[in-house]
């Protein structure tokens, strides 16, 4: 076999070595153009399965609603007639293609607002303690809801599920917190608006049989049933600002017909259709998106009573970002090894085609000229990417496979999507073009001077400096890119080229500078030992050679770029876990009074060592978080010592001379009066304390009408037998209305055998609206003279109530904000409109402003338990938690779970970090260090090659320095000079450009990784240091190795033969 | 193989003036005058420096002279594009260059080799070659034809390396010192080759040598010395030349006795030109 096949095979066996390390080259520049949009697509689809996994099942859906509003028109007909429930059904139908993603329609009908529900007593309601008749009881608000299937899908306690249109199902504490229980009766008293059924002359009935009662605690309202149902929002009643707040009952369960039969209260129906697990993948999802969207559309078009929403649509609208960011960090991560790769290959080539320069002339003898000459030439490196473009693949998919396995949601496939082929393609391309443009300048030296071995410097050099100019050109580009939109990832994600680009110029130009320096000091070198004097004349008379420059300087700067970027991103992470937990661990435990919670956290850490109680509502601009203030620095690193002092937050949070909380025990409350004078005389005023029981429960306790002189008021308390908190005394009308004004003397307040008077500065005077701190006072108080005691000089308007208020209940309360907080002023000077843990108005003084909030980043800090003093938390919603700081012991969790707290979660930092490490934008940072490794590795083949063809070049000269007898340490040791002073530059500016790339792309890196701007600013550069120096060294190591190597290989002998 | 005519050669007044690497312009040739018939064999003789290499690299169209014409079968090459003078070397040309290793593809067998000379031609025009193992057999080096040139001798590897010049059937074979570093039975064999083909296809053949043996095998021989051709021998009679400025060489051996600036007399008498020293009787 004697064709052009046979001795291209022949040429690649011959130079083994070298094809070899061109193929290793080109299938790591093939792999890093595959792997970057193969990575980019698993982790896309690993995202977007994660996101619908951890989606709210309300969040994958697509509902269809119509609702009406209660109507004021009492004479409107029986049920309203203007929708067509039964259209919502089929608008919920989706086209053909998509209605097979989703579960079966559910329909669920509910009154559109919480209706008034009362116990109905028995035998009326009981007298009062003064013999007047005891006011009804309090009303607590529910929702009527009828779900298909409900209760199949509740545990019942007590009774059975509702059988008539006249039946509830209630949740155990929804009864609880009524007092009823199967068989009794509740009463809906908005009912009676309703207008009797048709054809029925009977009123619309008010009062409900109980049928039975579920467990509330056993309702998995995230499941896929209950649809994230709002209908199990449990609260208490509570007291909000002085004002009794009425409960707020777990979904109240009946039949359809029910719901269907009313009108006062407006009525919603809604079909819910969740996606079927696993639909959704990034092959469909934009399809679905789109389809979703469109539905929406044309239910909303079409028909203008229905709402259709596609929270689904939302969700995986909600990757976009993030999956944009994924695709594009990978996309341009591959880029860095497929320009190095470039540029490697074209040095190979170069050197490739150099060392067959003789054969080319050769060919040129024969006659061979133009393409056949140049496929000649081109067959070889041609051939070879031929070779590596399967290899390239192969060892992305394997790569990939690799780390999609140990890092992304188990179970993602990994396929090769068209970008990577289309990248391949390209890449393999522009491989071919600078296989080309590394053969040009041999194809086209004459073949005299060819034979006479005179290579194409002139023409190197000009190809040189138009690299130079035009990777110049680029680096400029990307850093103005990163310096102008370095805080917005998206646009700035070319940045993360800027290392190869910068390597390659800097590169460039030290290589230049290298030859400049040498050729400057060549006349000097005539007196230098025999080793340096050789390495210098030879770098000076070698011009390709310093290509490796370069080449290494650019290697260095990706894979330092890569180390540095790592450790800094991690550092980042790590600093958003501390910000993000808040403390070493946070311990998130059920719902509890701020007393129980604070004893709890005390109990297990007396010293205040390592444990604080904390409340937390919401996040963001929106997140108020309660601290015990005291221990804030002993919990939590963040936001650091500065703000939490040694003595925590408590200077800042807690006002000076805030009195301590009145607290009363006994089964009765005394209240002693010294006199009343009313202006009206057909005004008779009652007295009421109200109070905050041991468990936080708001109570009243009536203590009977004023009769206008001294008198001593003695009543029941029961609220009061485990110890209350006095929180004001109120004096409605008890007879007359209208405003009103006068004199209360008030003298003292007993309990148990304890007398404590009513002291001016201990007390202030209600105002009319509590809730509001420019609400106008309901009168003025004045010590009395003769006996400890105060006196309230009334003026009421109508409506209003006059009343004594606690100053230990905060009027304002102090906070600290996060730097982007805005909250509006409000009232009175500086202060601003904030909220207490249940979302009750109360005004915040701004005691300072840090940049992050820990947990939650922005919105305000304040004191748990003067929060809790103006508003207890009691919402569902709440999160309850103990911070434990580093030094907490392991069985912290345990111990407040002895404690008496219902220990739910445990959060840890590291959990956090782990979390945020896993994550997909940040797992593209393991493509970039795998990016690292392989332009090293490219970069050390490329230059090995070049030092080795070199060598060659140089065999007879190195044999003839040895055969003048020329010790062999000094020829080693002037191969290792050239080598080092080749290379040595390139490492170092290198290690220089990865120092100064990660500086520069430091906001990108943050994006991409998920830190916050505070946590990234936070993080100094100068954490990359030192993995870039360790780059830099093991680079040196490596190439120290290389030239070693290279140095020893081959006798003298084979030299003088090689060379002859 | 085809029959083929050997190439009739004549160069006029050739001058080639290069420049170095230290940029100073080197006078190689200045003014050849040179015919060589069809079929003819010649071996240029001189010393080193003279411009032997040069002329062969003229002959064969990889430089181009600086002035007077080089014509191949009455063609200048001087007018010649590079895409015809790559077509000449196809296979107007064969030319094996000085070294053993520097005339073949060391990877390939000699049959590859001369495969990959016959691959310059067009490939209408390859049909009429004659095949690589066949052309190698009829050379008597059919037992080399597969075997790597790493285990071939010097001579084996110089013999291949004529034989993979003539594999086209040029009309010329250019051969720069074909026997230098080889023992006297490689020389031989080597030389026997050069002629079995000149013999055969009537190939004209130009050999550059140092070696008088070599010379000796020829009827003729040219010197050049000093960039121009300063002897010749005939059948073993060696002739100085007039040049076409009317200068004369003198033969080496008479140098040392009649140096540079001798001035002398010369009178011409019949056949004869007498040199004299002046002011000798």
């Amino acid at each position: 076999m004697d064709g052009g096949l046979a001795l291209l095979v022949r040429g690649i066996r011959w130079r083994r070595g070298t094809s070899l390390v061109l193929v290793l080259c080109a299938s790591v520049t093939v792999a890093g153009a595959a792997a970057g949009p193969t990575w980019g697509r698993v982790s896309q689809a690993s995202l977007l399965e994660r996101v619908l996994q951890e989606a709210p099942v309300s969040g994958l859906a697509f509902t269809v609603q119509a609702s009406t509003r209660p109507d004021p028109d009492a004479s409107r007909a029986y049920a309203p007639d203007s929708l067509d429930f039964s259209d919502v059904g089929r608008q919920a139908d989706l086209p053909a293609g998509l209605d097979e993603l989703f579960d079966q329609p559910t329909e669920v009908v509910s009154t559109a607002r919480r209706l008034q529900v009362e116990p109905v007593l028995p035998a009326g309601p009981e007298p009062g303690p003064d013999g007047a008749p005891a006011p009804p009881p309090e009303a607590s608000l529910g929702r009527l809801v009828a779900r298909d299937g409900a209760c199949a899908q509740v545990r019942l306690v007590q009774g059975r599920c509702p059988e008539s249109v006249q039946e509830v199902l209630l949740s155990d504490r929804s009864a609880a917190e009524l007092g009823v229980s199967a068989g009794e009766q509740v009463r809906l008293p908005e009912l009676a608006a309703e207008p009797a059924p048709p054809g029925g002359s009977d009123p619309f009935p008010v009062d409900y049989l109980v049928s039975g009662t579920y467990a509330a605690a056993a309702v998995d309202r995230t499941g896929r049933f209950w649809f994230d149902s709002e209908d199990f929002e449990y609260a208490p009643a509570t007291v909000l600002g002085g004002e009794a707040v009425p409960a707020r009952l777990d979904a109240v369960l009946v039949l359809p017909d029910l719901v269907l039969s009313l009108w006062t209260p407006g009525l919603r129906v809604q079909v819910e259709r969740v996606v079927q697990d696993g639909a959704i993948t990034l092959s469909n999802a934009d399809r679905v998106l789109h389809d979703l969207e469109e539905r929406v559309a044309y239910v909303e078009q079409t028909r203008g009573q229905l709402q259709a929403e596609a929270p689904l649509a939302v969700t995986v609208r909600g990757t976009e970002t993030d999956r944009r960011l994924v695709a594009a960090t990978s996309t341009f991560v591959g880029l860095q090894v497929v320009v190095l790769g470039w540029f490697v290959l074209f040095g190979l080539v170069a050197v490739t085609v150099a060392a067959r320069s003789e054969e080319l002339a050769l060919a040129k003898l024969r006659g061979l000229r133009g393409a056949r000459l140049a496929a000649h030439a081109l067959a070889e490196p041609l051939g070879l990417l031929a070779v590596a473009v399967p290899l390239g693949v192969l060892l992305a998919q394997a790569a990939v496979r690799l780390l999609a396995a140990s890092v992304l949601l188990p179970g993602t496939a990994v396929g090769m999507p068209v970008a990577s082929w289309v990248a391949v393609g390209a890449t393999v391309l522009v491989s071919a073009v600078a296989c080309a443009m590394a053969a040009r300048s041999s194809l086209r030296v004459p073949v005299a001077d060819q034979l006479r071995r005179r290579s194409g410097e002139a023409a190197a050099g000009t190809a040189s400096a138009t690299v130079t100019a035009v990777l110049g050109t680029l680096v400029t580009v990307a850093v103005v890119l990163v310096l102008t939109q370095g805080r917005s990832a998206q646009a700035a994600l070319p940045a993360l080229l800027t290392p190869v680009l910068i390597g390659l110029v800097a590169g460039l130009l030290v290589a230049h500078a290298v030859r400049v320096l040498v050729r400057v000091g060549l006349g000097r070198t005539v007196t230098w030992p025999l080793a340096p004097y050789l390495a210098v004349r030879q770098v000076a008379g070698q011009g390709a050679l310093t290509r490796t420059t370069a080449l290494i300087t650019a290697a260095t700067a990706v894979s330092g770029f890569a180390a540095g970027a790592w450790v800094l991103t991690a550092e980042q992470r790590a600093a958003q876990a501390a910000l993000d937990v808040g403390a070493e661990r946070v311990v998130h435990v059920g719902p509890t009074t701020t007393t129980d919670l604070l004893d709890a956290t005390h109990e297990v850490d007396p010293d205040g060592g390592w444990a604080m109680a904390a409340v937390q509502r919401g996040t963001g601009q929106e997140a108020l978080l309660a601290v015990d203030s005291s221990r804030f620095a002993v919990a939590t690193p963040v936001p650091g010592g500065a703000l939490a002092g040694p003595g925590g937050l408590d200077d800042d949070l807690v006002p000076e001379g805030l009195v301590e909380p009145l607290v009363l025990t006994g089964p009765e409350l005394t209240v002693r009066v010294a006199g009343v004078r009313i202006v009206r005389p057909d005004v008779e005023l009652a007295l009421t304390v109200r109070v905050l029981t041991a468990d936080d429960e708001p109570a009243a306790v009536r203590m009977g009408v004023l009769d206008g002189g001294a008198q001593t008021l003695t009543a029941p308390a029961p609220a009061c037998v485990g110890g209350c908190t006095v929180l004001s005394l109120v004096l409605p009308q008890a007879t007359g209305s209208g405003s009103v004004a006068g004199e209360v003397d008030l003298v003292s307040i007993a309990a148990g055998g304890r007398e404590t008077p009513f002291l001016l500065k201990e007390w202030r005077v209600a105002r009319v609206d509590e809730s509001r701190i420019d609400s106008a006072a309901t009168g003025s108080l004045e010590a009395l003279q003769e006996v400890l005691g105060l006196r309230l000089l009334a003026v009421v308007p109508v409506s209003a109530t006059t009343g004594v208020v606690r100053r230990d209940v905060p009027t304002e309360l102090p906070a600290l904000l996060g730097a982007q907080t805005t909250l509006q002023p409000v009232g009175l000077e500086r202060l601003l409109d904030g909220s207490t843990l249940e979302g009750g108005d109360l005004p915040f003084r701004e005691v300072g402003r840090t940049p992050a909030l820990p947990r939650t980043e922005q919105g305000a800090v304040v004191d748990l338990e003067l929060v809790s003093r103006v508003e207890p938390p009691r919402s569902a919603g709440l999160d309850f938690q103990v911070w434990l700081g580093a030094t907490a012991p392991d069985d912290a969790p345990g111990r407040l779970a002895a404690a008496g707290l219902d220990v739910l979660e445990v959060e840890t930092r590291v959990g956090r970090r782990d979390q945020l490490d896993r994550a997909e934008p940040a797992r593209a940072q393991l493509l970039l260090l795998g990016a690292g490794a392989a332009t090293l590795v490219a970069g050390t083949a490329g230059v090995a090659t070049a030092l080795a063809a070199a060598a060659r070049r140089r065999a007879a000269e190195a044999a003839a320095l040895r055969a003048m007898a020329v010790p062999g340490r000094t020829v080693r040791a002037a191969a290792l000079l050239e080598g080092l002073l080749l290379l040595l530059p390139g490492v170092l500016v290198g290690a220089l450009c990865a120092r100064a790339a990660v500086s520069l792309c430091a906001p990108v890196l943050a994006e991409v990784t998920g830190a916050s701007p505070v946590v990234a600013g936070g993080v100094p550069n100068g954490v990359a240091g030192p993995p870039v120096l360790a780059v830099a060294a093991g680079t040196v190591l490596l190439l120290a190795l290389v030239v070693w190597v290279l140095t020893r290989h081959g006798d003298d002998e084979t030299r003088l033969r090689q060379g002859m | 193989m085809a029959a083929l005519a050997g190439t009739e050669v004549r160069l006029d007044g050739v001058v080639h003036i290069y420049t170095d690497a230290g940029g100073i312009d080197v006078v190689a040739l200045r003014g050849v005058d040179l015919e060589v018939s069809p079929g003819e064999r010649i071996a240029l003789l001189g010393p080193s420096g003279a411009g032997k290499s040069t002329l062969l690299s003229l002959l064969c169209g990889t430089t181009r002279a600086s002035a007077g014409t080089v014509q191949l079968d009455g063609v200048d090459l001087r007018t010649r594009t590079e895409a015809q003078l790559s077509r000449l070397r196809a296979d107007g040309v064969g030319t094996v260059l000085q070294g053993p290793w520097r005339n073949l593809l060391p990877y390939a067998t000699p049959a590859q080799n001369v495969a990959f000379a016959q691959r310059a031609v067009p490939r209408r025009v390859r049909r009429g070659l004659t095949p690589p193992r066949e052309l190698l057999g009829s050379l008597g080096l059919a037992a080399l034809a597969d075997a790597p040139l790493g285990g071939l001798s010097g001579g084996e590897r110089q013999r291949v390396a004529v034989a993979v010049a003539v594999a086209n059937g040029p009309g010329l074979l250019l051969a720069d010192e074909p026997t230098s570093q080889l023992d006297p039975a490689g020389r031989t064999q080597v030389l026997d080759l050069v002629d079995e083909a000149c013999e055969r296809w009537g190939t004209t053949v130009v050999v550059v040598t140092h070696d008088p043996e070599v010379a000796a095998r020829w009827p003729r021989t040219v010197t050049i010395r000093d960039g121009r051709v300063g002897a010749e021998g005939r059948h073993g009679r060696d002739l100085a030349v007039v040049g076409a400025d009317g200068s004369v060489q003198l033969p080496d051996r008479l140098r040392a006795s009649w140096p540079a600036g001798t001035l002398v007399e010369i009178e011409e008498s019949d056949d004869e030109l007498v040199l004299r020293r002046e002011g000798a009787s």
